[in-house]
């Protein structure tokens, strides 16, 4: 069987808005599958900081995808998935806690800092890459990580919409993936 | 399929607008409900809505300013209806704004009370109490467990392997702990859990593993699940020889049963009750947002509509003035689309009624006009081809209509006198004064019918008229209308056809005793002759002369009117009338009865179709006429032929002028009689006979004096048309080796 070796050669950002800015990713790969380690540096804005210390959680999204990149068409989708990681504070307990609403893990932590760690290095499960991509294929992988406005209380949406203070997003990056 | 894409037509264009506004307001209203709720139902398509709404409102205000630029246009125009728009849109907005504005700001006042109302400062500080309650029984219990930890982990001192695993369970179970575990450098050495199956512990972050480290005992409480609690304690196993790796005991404790229920609703309700007071000016913004935008789109709909509305409710009044206008401007075929079955529906279907009517009668009336034009062309031809002069007359004797015939009868350009009194129309033709008199004096008679008979004396000629009026009543006054005849040719004919019958009979009556009484003076005269004494036998001599002499007088006068009355059969042959002439005047350029003449002859000529022999007799009759006229002086003659049109043919006119005194005057309209001479000489028939002759070829004979003096005598013959058209046409070889 022939190895497939996805190497990362190069890494951007399309849009880097607000303070949200990924910093590294690394890709290990292993016959039983993969894990796409990424890095990324933010701060929360002093109104987000505020709304979290008034019970106000922040949810954070993640998106990942494989795509096919092809000439003159759509980019075909190989691969893809999406998490959420709501990040609260309890003020009985004085301690952060960081949910993961889909499987209900959850961490808790002493200080928002290290809650903010914990989201900005992340280690996101890939499917074994021999199994979404053929040998030959120029094929990317997109990523995004962004504060979801849309999961605020309603009547903080519209002002988070239109505030720069609410805008964490990291746009979407690319990194190329190549097969040996 | 026409009817189907005119409803969707109209759904495009006029439903779904209205109706996409409508569920926008709708959506906007519900946002505004669920402004509350933490996660609305419409959170995904939050600002999709709003955005959706600033469209729509933007869509609306175009709308509306291109609907006034409309109106402003059709007002500056002055298109129908447009002001009754302007004022119906006015009345519209004035109901509908107010009301909208006042329910606005009740509502915005309202819901901002509302909000404040939530909060109380005895609930906030309760909560705020019972979490510092909540937090201080946790540090209790923390306090408790640390203490608790630090004898487990002395315990754990000398336990290894094996050892340590068993040692872990009977903790476990001493201690209530739902879980403990030993680690030591990242890696776990024993696991003891309340959780059957479950083979791997609750890992503790790395800052709680160095604080255990460095304090020896690290313990606190967190949040578990929905609002639940437990505490996490680690604690460093005392070594059992200097430098051994550290080993970590964790422990995870429930808290007190009983409490953990109470300090998670305590949790949640504190949380809530922050957040609605984190969030109380973005609910009020939110309100006063939403509600603003609900009474934008709300007034701007409610504009809209009024102007469609005002448009609906005018549109007819404003196809109604149109169509009156087009009624007045006589266009009756204005229909209007039936606008309903309300007042306004019955206005129009009774004004398309009226139009229809109007129409009818207009189309009526127009058949009649056209028949009587018709009538009156018809009218007019006939008159126009009357050979009798027709006029009419209003009461003050004004002309108001006359044929042709009349400007040719009594030689006047009505034309030009329509309008005119009689009177002053002709002027100073004094000649025709009797006719004006009889007929402005049978009009003030007020006579019906009238018939009378007038000579005119006209220049060199006298006109006999036959006049006959009625009395012409209109509904506006009573005139007259006149029909005059000219019977002048009519007399001249009567005339002609008594003396040609008196002409029959002298040549019948008279021509057969002649003979006789000629022959019986000769056989007298041979008879007695020199038989009887000298003085008888001269009276003898002389009375049987003048017996003879008279009787052969007599018959000369018998065969002229023998010849006048002669009806003969012509032989007729295309000749040029000019080379007639001149054979006949060659007759006469010698001798004693000499004469001298100058010819004008037509060049070219066209030729007449002529009895020779006939016209030869009109010559000669003519020359010898004014020969008779001039008595002892040489004549001189001036000829001339010349062609002109009448009744659209052409005739040749054959004209002779002398060099004797000319006609009298007396009897210039019936010297073409027999006997209307003043010449001593003659039959008195001869120029009688050359108007027979004129006449035999259908031509005329007239006379006229000249200016320069001696009398003038016109024949005009008929030419056939082809050959004017042959003088016209280019020669052709034959005509030139004719000619030749």
């Amino acid at each position: 069987m022939k190895h497939l070796w996805p190497i990362v050669l190069l890494l951007f950002s399309g849009v880097q808005a607000g303070e949200l800015a990924i910093q590294d990713t690394e890709l290990e790969s292993s016959a039983e599958g993969s894990v796409f380690r990424v890095s990324s540096r933010f701060e929360l804005t002093e109104p987000v900081q505020s709304a979290l210390e008034n019970a106000i959680p922040v949810t954070f999204l993640w998106q990942l995808r494989i795509e096919d990149k092809r000439e003159f068409l759509p980019d075909e989708a190989l691969w893809s998935a999406d998490g959420r990681l709501q990040l609260s504070y309890r003020s009985l307990s004085r301690r952060y806690t960081v949910v993961d609403p889909d499987s209900g893990e959850e961490r808790t932590f002493s200080s928002l800092m290290r809650a903010l760690a914990y989201l900005q290095d992340l280690d996101l499960p890939l499917p074994p890459l021999t199994t979404v991509i053929d040998s030959g294929q120029d094929v990317r992988l997109r990523y995004r990580f962004r504060l979801d406005i849309g999961a605020l209380p309603p009547p903080l949406r519209l002002p988070a919409y239109l505030s720069d203070d609410w805008r964490l997003d990291s746009g979407w990056v690319e990194a190329r993936l190549e097969t040996e | 399929m026409r009817g189907l894409g005119r409803h969707l037509k109209r759904f495009l264009q006029k439903i779904l607008p209205i109706v996409s506004v409508l569920v926008l307001l709708f959506a906007a209203l519900y946002l505004a409900g669920s402004t509350t709720t933490s996660i609305g139902e419409l959170g995904d398509i939050y600002l999709l809505i709003f955005v959706a709404t600033g469209l729509a409102l933007l869509v609306l205000a175009m709308a509306i300013i291109n609907r006034i630029f409309k109106l402003v246009r059709q007002l500056r125009t002055g298109a129908a209806g447009s002001k009754l728009t302007m004022r119906l849109v006015l009345v519209f907005v004035a109901l509908a704004v107010p009301p909208a504005i006042i329910v606005y700001w009740f509502s915005v006042d309202f819901l901002s009370r509302s909000v404040d109302s939530w909060f109380d400062v005895d609930v906030e500080t309760a909560l705020e109490d019972a979490e510092i309650i909540s937090q201080s029984f946790l540090e209790v219990q923390e306090q408790t467990r640390r203490n608790q930890i630090e004898r487990q982990a002395r315990r754990l001192m000398n336990s290894d392997g094996r050892n340590l695993i068993s040692e872990l369970t009977d903790l476990v179970q001493e201690s209530g702990a739902l879980e403990m575990a030993v680690f030591q450098r990242g890696r776990i050495l024993a696991t003891s859990s309340t959780e059957l199956g479950r083979m791997r512990p609750d890992l503790p972050d790395e800052l709680d593993l160095r604080q255990a480290r460095n304090f020896g005992v690290h313990v606190h409480a967190e949040p578990v699940g929905d609002g639940g609690l437990q505490i996490r304690a680690l604690a460093e196993i005392p070594q059992q020889s200097l430098g051994a790796e550290p080993r970590i005991l964790q422990a995870i404790f429930p808290v007190t049963p009983g409490f953990d229920e109470r300090a998670a609703n305590v949790q949640r309700q504190l949380a809530r009750y922050t957040q609605l007071a984190y969030l109380r000016d973005q609910l009020k913004r939110s309100f006063v947002l939403i509600l603003s935008l609900v009474l934008l789109l709300s007034v701007l709909l409610a504009v809209l509509l009024a102007f469609d509305t005002a448009r609906r409710l005018v549109m007819p009044i404003g196809r109604l003035s149109a169509a009156t206008r087009a009624v007045a401007a006589g266009d009756y075929r204005s229909h209007i689309d039936d606008a309903g079955d309300d007042e306004l529906g019955f206005l129009v279907r009774s004004f398309n009624a009226m139009t229809d009517e109007i129409a009818s009668a207009s189309h009526a009336a127009e058949q009649s006009r056209q028949e009587a034009e018709q009538r009156r062309d018809y009218l007019e031809a006939v008159l126009g081809r009357l050979s009798s002069a027709v006029l009419s007359l209003d009461a003050e004797g004004r002309l108001l209509t006359a044929n042709a015939a009349t400007d040719r009868i009594l030689g006047l350009r009505t034309a030009e006198l329509i309008g005119a009194r009689l009177a002053k129309a002709v002027g100073n033709r004094e000649d025709l004064t009797v006719l004006v008199n009889l007929i402005e004096a049978k009009g003030q008679a007020g006579e019906r019918e009238w018939r009378d008979e007038l000579t005119l004396e006209t220049g060199d000629r006298q006109q006999v008229l036959v006049c006959r009026g009625a009395q012409l009543t209109t509904a506006s006054n009573v005139g007259q209308v006149v029909v005059i005849d000219d019977v002048t040719d009519l007399v001249q004919a009567q005339r002609a056809a008594a003396w040609g019958e008196v002409a029959r009979r002298l040549a019948h009556e008279v021509r057969n005793p002649l003979t006789p009484i000629q022959l019986a003076a000769e056989r007298i005269r041979h008879k007695y002759l020199g038989r009887l004494e000298a003085e008888d036998d001269r009276v003898l001599d002389k009375t049987t002369r003048t017996i003879v002499a008279q009787v052969e007088a007599l018959k000369t006068m018998v065969n002229a009117f023998s010849e006048y009355a002669r009806a003969p059969t012509l032989q007729l042959e295309k000749v040029k009338l000019s080379d007639l002439v001149e054979d006949v005047l060659e007759l006469y350029r010698h001798g004693a009865g000499a004469l001298s003449y100058q010819a004008d002859w037509m060049d070219p000529e066209p030729r007449v179709l002529v009895d020779c022999g006939r016209i030869r007799q009109l010559l000669h009759n003519l020359i010898k006429n004014a020969q008779e006229a001039l008595e002892d002086k040489d004549l001189s003659l001036n000829l001339d032929t010349h062609l002109y049109w009448r009744d659209e043919r052409p005739w040749l006119v054959f004209s002779l002028r002398d060099n004797g005194p000319g006609v009298p005057r007396q009897i210039i309209d019936k010297l073409f009689e027999p006997y209307a001479t003043t010449k001593t000489r003659g039959t008195g028939i001869g120029l009688a006979i050359v108007k027979k002759i004129a006449e035999e070829h259908g031509g005329a004979v007239r006379a006229r004096n000249a200016e320069s003096g001696g009398a003038v005598i016109e024949v005009e013959l008929p030419v056939e048309p082809r050959e004017i058209a042959a003088l016209e046409a280019p020669p052709t070889v034959g005509a030139d080796e004719k000619s030749a």
